[in-house]
């Protein structure tokens, strides 16, 4: 009997012990996972508004329904380098045209974030000050391909930039912070999300 | 007792995991509803230009004689062969007219949850919004050190060799045949190739507008008319005429008593026809007047335009951009700068469309040395003629150095009545969501 309840116990404890250990485990890999997804989730809802800003204004690049404003092709993309642009047109409808210039700070900006590769994505409108429309990007870059598919050297000369007449745009959003792959952390990684848009092509750009 | 409290432990254990897991699902359902609500957004957006191109083909295929055009728009499933026949799954097109040459058309997309909108202006396209037009391009070939502005369209290929330059958007009927090393044409205002617009002058089209402006016409007697008309820079034109029964008789014939008039006076909407007859102009243009010649079935020996000297704006929009001065010349034969040796160079300012034989500099080889022939404006014709003897370096030696400056404002702006193609051209092309205005 005396031996029996002994038992009981012992094994009670060794079964609650690796209970316990599992327990913990789960729930180690619940927070890391949990952390993993909405990270994911982060970045995607992020990743999704950009780039609807980015489409919504790249077809929009020399658009105006009063031709006067915008009386060339060259009109409509004013600046073009491989991580820099500003288009031009009438992004509000507002019936005036405005330019919108899009450009990457530096990565010491965002010193202060684990990930060394993280960078502001600005929108300028105008003179007014640059909106800071993402702050996870690690790579934006753009290609210009004219009218033959052919690709154009950046920065584009501002004599040429009507020659523009598709625009190639990558982005790469990495989170500022990793997440643990392990307890132990010794793997860290940073969400990473990549998108690439396939010649964008602003159908305005044909109309002059 | 341990090992009860131990499966209460794993129970609150596994109750607490279902509640995490519960959210970690619904937050990667989450993630995939961004991409589900990109993918709906693109196929709608990719439905609306694929019904704006279905009907801008209508549009464009409809146009007859510039006067039909296709407004009946449609209102259709989209996935004809599929059971997506819902609301949720169709585009609708309307057409609007604005005035007589605008039409705006609507396009709606609907996919799933998403709706996009896409508004599309056209304009009734004009001649004059061209710096070059050509029918054939067989007359030339364009070459290193040729620089070409404003818009310019080749009803053909479009022959370069080396590296000239396009300023303006060029468009083609069948595309690029480069040549030369490097081939390698510099198209700074883009290119667009499988564009076709016919070089034809509604002459009907013509005569009708001329009915608010002036008509110089012969009688039944005397059919064959010339017109010598001078713009002066005070805002009157003067004119003489002399009428003939036939070609040879009106060639030695004299002008008549000279007239001056206002040029609004004599042609209200700026429109000046030469019916069945030629005209010999210059001077200085203060307002906006067309100038056309037709040859009213008499043949290639009328319908021309004889300019004999400058033909230049009063206020020159290239100083002052506030001109309202604009010129159209319409020739149904050809626009012939006349012989003369000792004029030197020339300015010739507006649009200058000649359907059959084009812009021709009478006998160029005659002149005893090279002038320059200044055009600020734009030249549509068949095909394109040699102004120029050059000699084996390439230099002009006798006739007219062609020279050509676009002029701006014909890229919105047109002479009075100006022919127009027939066809529409985009003007401008936006998508939003009707919903949100985003």
């Amino acid at each position: 009997m005396g031996y029996t309840t002994l038992l009981d116990i012992l094994g009670a404890f060794f079964i609650a012990g690796i209970l316990l250990l599992s327990l913990r485990q789960i729930g180690n890999n619940t927070v890391i996972n949990l952390q993993y997804y909405t990270k994911d989730y982060t970045m995607q809802r992020d990743l999704a508004q950009l780039i609807a800003q980015i489409e919504r204004d790249f077809k929009r690049i020399g658009y105006t329904t009063n031709s006067e404003l915008i009386t060339s092709t060259a009109d409509a993309i004013t600046q073009a380098s491989d991580t820099c642009i500003t288009i031009v047109g009438d992004f509000d409808d507002s019936g005036t045209v405005q330019s919108v210039k899009y450009y990457v700070g530096s990565v010491s900006e965002l010193s202060s974030t684990h990930n060394p590769n993280d960078r502001i994505l600005y929108r300028q409108v105008g003179a007014s000050a640059a909106q800071k429309i993402n702050y996870n990007v690690t790579y934006f870059h753009l290609d210009y391909y004219d009218s033959f598919d052919k690709a154009i050297t950046t920065p584009v000369a501002t004599s040429s930039t009507g020659s523009i007449a598709t625009i190639q745009i990558y982005v790469r959003l990495q989170s500022p912070d990793t997440y643990a792959t392990s307890i132990d952390n010794d793997s860290a990684k940073y969400t990473d999300l990549y998108w690439r848009q396939m010649r964008v092509t602003a159908k305005n750009l044909k109309n002059r | 007792m341990f090992g009860r409290a131990a499966l209460l432990l794993v129970m609150g254990m596994s109750a607490l995991f279902l509640v995490y897991t519960s959210n970690m699902i619904s937050t990667a359902n989450k993630t995939v509803d961004f991409y589900t609500q990109y993918y709906q957004y693109t196929v709608a957006e990719n439905m609306g230009i694929s019904a704006a191109n279905i009907a801008c083909n209508a549009i464009y295929t409809s146009v007859v004689n510039k006067t039909t055009v296709w407004t009946a728009g449609f209102d259709i499933p989209f996935f004809f062969d599929q059971t997506f026949t819902s609301s949720k799954n169709r585009v609708v097109a309307t057409v609007t007219q604005r005035g007589t040459d605008t039409l705006i058309l609507l396009c709606t997309a609907y996919y799933g949850d998403s709706v996009r909108c896409l508004k599309i202006r056209l304009h009734a396209s004009q001649y004059s919004k061209y710096g070059a037009f050509y029918n054939k391009s067989t007359g030339a070939t364009f070459a290193t050190g040729d620089t070409l502005d404003g818009p310019t369209h080749f009803n053909d290929y479009l022959y370069t060799t080396g590296s000239p330059v396009f300023l303006g958007k060029v468009s083609t009927l069948y595309g690029l045949k480069a040549s030369g090393s490097p081939a390698a044409p510099k198209f700074l205002g883009g290119f667009e190739s499988g564009i076709n617009i016919s070089l034809t002058i509604d002459v009907s089209s013509i005569a009708t507008d001329a009915s608010g402006g002036y008509t110089f016409s012969g009688t039944a007697s005397n059919p064959y008319i010339a017109v010598d008309l001078t713009l002066n820079s005070n805002g009157t034109v003067t004119y003489k005429t002399k009428t003939a029964n036939s070609s040879s008789k009106l060639t030695s014939a004299s002008y008549g008593t000279a007239t001056t008039v206002a040029l609004s006076t004599l042609a209200p909407n700026g429109v000046v026809l030469i019916k069945g007859g030629n005209v010999t102009m210059r001077g200085t243009l203060k307002g906006q007047a067309t100038v056309a010649a037709l040859a009213n079935g008499l043949g290639s020996g009328f319908g021309n335009v004889y300019i004999d000297d400058d033909v230049v704006y009063n206020t020159d929009p290239r100083i002052d951009a506030t001109s309202t001065d604009m010129l159209g010349i319409v020739a149904e034969n050809s626009t012939t700068l006349t012989y003369n040796n000792s004029r030197g160079d020339v300015t010739i300012m507006g649009s200058i469309m000649s359907q059959n034989t084009g812009l021709v500099v009478d006998s160029y080889d005659s002149y005893s040395k090279a002038y320059n022939m200044n055009i600020y404006g734009g030249v549509i014709a068949p095909n394109v003629n040699a102004t120029a003897t050059y000699n084996s370096s390439g230099i002009a030696i006798r006739g007219y150095r062609y020279s050509q400056k676009y002029d701006n404002r014909f890229l919105n702006y047109s002479p009075p009545k100006f022919p127009l193609t027939n066809t529409y051209e985009v003007l401008s092309w936006v998508s939003y969501c009707p919903v949100c205005n985003y």
